[in-house]
């Protein structure tokens, strides 16, 4: 009696922590293989051959067709810069610079990855459209309603995650990770 | 002899011990086994695009209709699904976009080698794709134009071709997706084994390059 107690609080043990840390690993990005920076998470082994299991599994389980190294780089985040998840009924400032880059793309999705369906169609701006200040940072507005300046439109429902990819940029070949230039997502209104 | 209380829960330790172990097998086991019970099947999904060896336009992503996740809707895509069972591929191509790129992946969506049009520093690129044992038959002989290629080994027999390109404006789209669908993705032949040479006409023979 004793025995088959044991032997089923060990097999628990294994498997609920054992597929929890793999879990956490590939959904959400905890372990290895991930590089964070404020808000955003970038898998930078995604574009190499000998990229570790993790970044393996998580490329087979989203199905994505990862950047390759020569291409660039894509940061994702689903949460405003103090990791509150992103709501599509607030509004959203991204605001700041990119990592040096020839171009670079940024994209709203649903939390699944597919494209946000909004009257306009918009679903991004991109390095070459964007309106800039003097300085050479930029503002994106996110927001449901029209706005001046840049401008996505965001529909309600479900949650919604950005991507920001950088192409044909230094990080993918050995540039520090340590310094990185990223904007920040910062909330306002919420309906 | 009874097992004191003492003895029990030090025996549930052990078990404990033993679980938190076991938990760290399950965990590396079930990350390398995960790709292979993957829901998704890319390369199905690239493969239904078109015929092999030929570059397949991906239609542009939109909200609602999406033939793969995640994809930029600033870029255009092509792929091209290949074998190197037969014979090594060539690839040819310029883009008329500020920026284009080409990256190679295995079946199962690994990336094994990119490159960009900066990168490539001329207008057209001239791959060529082989495996390790094409690749020596295919320096055996001399190459004219080596140079103007870019000879890539392919560490797996099977994968896809996938060209992005940026288009800034709606107007040059057409072009872009003619030029993606004009690139190539062909077999090609690897040149004939050398015959022995004629030694009278080659005062110094050069040693056989065959190892």
């Amino acid at each position: 009696m004793r025995f088959l107690f044991n032997l089923s609080l060990a097999s628990a043990i294994a498997l609920v922590i054992g597929l929890g840390l793999t879990y956490l690993a590939i959904e959400h990005g905890r372990l290895l293989g991930v590089v964070h920076s404020g808000e955003w998470t970038a898998w930078p082994q995604a574009g190499r051959f000998d990229a570790d299991p993790y970044t393996r599994a998580k490329l087979t389980r989203t199905g994505e067709i990862p950047l390759g190294a020569g291409e660039g780089l894509a940061f994702t985040t689903s949460t405003d810069a103090e990791g509150v998840p992103l709501d599509p009924l607030c509004e959203y400032i991204v605001a700041g610079r990119t990592p040096a880059a020839r171009l670079w793309t940024l994209t709203v999705y649903s939390a699944t990855g597919q494209l946000l369906a909004t009257d306009l169609g918009r679903t991004g701006f991109s390095s070459r459209e964007v309106v800039r200040r003097p300085d050479g940072s930029f503002e994106i507005v996110l927001a449901p309603m029209a706005r001046p300046g840049n401008w996505i439109q965001t529909a309600p429902g479900g949650k919604i995650m950005l991507a920001l990819r950088v192409y044909d940029t230094p990080l993918t070949t050995g540039a520090d990770f340590t310094d990185l230039t990223l904007p920040h997502i910062i909330r306002g209104r919420c309906r | 002899m009874r097992k004191t209380a003492m003895d029990k829960r030090r025996e549930t330790l052990i078990w404990v011990v033993g679980g938190l172990l076991m938990a760290g097998i399950v965990h590396l086991v079930s990350v390398i086994l995960l790709p292979n019970v993957a829901t998704r099947d890319t390369f199905a999904t690239i493969s239904a695009f078109g015929p092999e060896h030929q570059f397949n336009l991906i239609p542009t992503p939109k909200p609602g209709s999406q033939a793969l996740v995640m994809l930029d809707p600033n870029m255009r895509y092509a792929v091209c699904h290949f074998s190197l069972a037969d014979d090594p591929l060539r690839i040819q191509m310029a883009i008329p976009a500020p920026y284009w790129s080409l990256a190679l992946y295995s079946r199962g969506g690994i990336n094994f080698f990119s490159v960009n049009n900066r990168v490539a520093e001329r207008r057209a690129l001239d791959l060529r794709l082989m495996t390790p044992l094409q690749s020596t038959r295919f320096r055996e002989s001399p190459v004219p134009d080596l140079d103007k290629m870019v000879l890539v080994d392919a560490p797996v027999e099977e994968g896809f071709a996938l060209i992005r390109a940026f288009v800034d404006q709606p107007a040059s789209e057409p072009d872009v997706f003619r030029a993606m669908a004009e690139s190539g993705c062909e077999s090609f032949e690897l040149p004939e084994r050398e015959k022995p040479r004629d030694v009278t006409a080659e005062p110094l023979p050069l040693p056989n390059p065959k190892r």
